[in-house]
């Protein structure tokens, strides 16, 4: 370590993409305003088709609660109900961990239902932080 | 579709290409009169020189623009569509890196500008607005920061001072930050180093008052006498702040650390951001880092 009084990250962190990728950070963004109490179901965020995207953190911001359930790539969800916003703290430089990386294939999407729950207008960005992974020719 | 998962040891094992070297790089955009509040500005460039730029880290976005779109070298955009930062002043590491290659551009669009204007004199205004990216740069055939040392050595604790000596640095701002509709010129300070190598790890900024905006802005220079930013940098977003007084502002420069060699010394610029209020000023800084004993 270079510095021990400053992150890694500032210090450099070797290239961990598989073996045959390139992997370039990237964060689709997902905005609703919901209406009191509103449910949307089949919610989806479309994956460009230039390369397979891996999900690795969720950063939010929002007017008030809300609750979400997210899928997986293969359309699998990865929580038995939707979860409370509360229950998912994070800020954009310390994003809600989503370990291991789930990766949605180019052309496909990430589907999820949202519920209101703050009861008003609720403004709602949802980021999935991640990385698109390129294939090397 | 199955992850990958990358090993541990390729992630904490940082490779320099072979023949490169890293040195300790910002590269700012300053908010000023040459874009409007209210307005969106697409293709804006901070040009890369003088070697490859790696960038590891980004803040400022709270201080200039609502939402903020960044492109990579390929024009690539880094998010599906533009991000709301404006609230988040902590600044956002680039994970992986991102290698933006010399006579390239840091591209990036502004959308909806909200810059923060410290105070006009006459018809001259004074911002404290920056994006700021951070990293190393990177060229061929160089010393890779901290520089080595040509002998073996031990490390202590050191902070260095007003007279190179350990204590804190008394920095007193005396001129506002334009005067009659004239910008001040910075006011250049060296640190003697004496006695040994000095590694600089970090420096702290000691705020007046809880969440105050940055009351000047700092132009660092290595132990060769260059510029380690392409303009001086905001005081919140280059020293490190005391968490309970920032307003979530966290610095961890110069990373990785600089070397000042003995007999040298520490050079830096101040440009007075300070309007309206009285001068002089006094702020505390503390250059912290160790100093090499030879063994």
């Amino acid at each position: 370590m270079l510095s021990p009084t400053s992150p890694p990250g500032l210090q450099g962190i070797g290239d961990a993409s598989p073996d045959g990728y390139l992997d370039l950070s990237f964060e689709y963004i997902y905005n609703v305003t919901l209406t009191a109490s509103q449910a949307l179901n089949g919610e989806q965020v479309s994956i460009f088709t230039e390369a397979d995207f891996a999900w690795r953190g969720l950063v939010f911001t929002s007017d008030g609660a809300f609750s979400v359930q997210f899928q997986d790539g293969q359309g699998y969800y990865i929580a038995s109900g939707l979860v409370y916003s509360a229950n998912m703290p994070n800020t954009p430089g310390d994003p809600w961990p989503i370990f291991p990386e789930i990766v949605y294939p180019a052309g496909g999407r990430i589907y999820f239902n949202i519920t209101d729950l703050s009861a008003g207008t609720n403004d709602v960005q949802i980021v999935f932080k991640g990385v698109n992974r390129y294939k090397l020719p | 579709m199955a992850p990958m998962i990358p090993s541990a040891a390729a992630i904490y094992t940082y490779p320099n290409p072979p023949g490169y070297g890293d040195t300790f790089f910002m590269y700012a955009y300053n908010g000023s009169d040459n874009i409007t509040n209210g307005s969106d500005y697409f293709n804006l460039t901070i040009p890369v020189q003088d070697g490859d730029f790696v960038a590891r880290y980004w803040a400022g976005a709270d201080t200039i623009t609502t939402k903020i779109q960044i492109y990579d070298s390929l024009m690539r955009k880094t998010s599906s569509e533009a991000v709301d930062y404006s609230s988040f002043k902590t600044g956002m590491l680039i994970l992986p890196e991102r290698v933006y290659p010399v006579n390239n551009a840091i591209r990036f669009d502004l959308i909806n500008v909200a810059k923060v204007l410290k105070g006009t004199s006459v018809s001259v205004n004074v911002y404290a607005s920056q994006l700021v990216f951070a990293g190393v740069r990177r060229r061929a055939a160089h010393y890779s920061d901290p520089e080595p040392a040509g002998y073996s050595y031990y490390e202590e604790p050191y902070n260095l001072g007003q007279d190179g000596s350990t204590g804190t640095f008394q920095l007193s701002i005396n001129k506002l930050g334009a005067t009659g509709g004239v910008l001040a010129a910075p006011d250049t300070y060296l640190l003697p180093i004496r006695n040994n190598d000095f590694e600089l790890r970090r420096i702290e900024l000691q705020l007046q008052s809880n969440q105050q905006a940055s009351q000047f802005a700092i132009q660092l220079y290595d132990n060769y006498q260059n510029k380690i930013s392409n303009v001086p940098i905001l005081s919140n977003r280059f020293f490190h702040l005391n968490p309970t007084q920032s307003s979530g502002e966290l610095n961890f420069f110069p990373s990785p650390p600089l070397v000042y060699k003995i007999g040298s010394f520490l050079r830096f610029d101040i440009q007075s951001l300070l309007m309206g209020v009285a001068i002089p000023q006094a702020f505390n800084l503390l250059f912290h880092g160790v100093k090499r004993i030879k063994c």
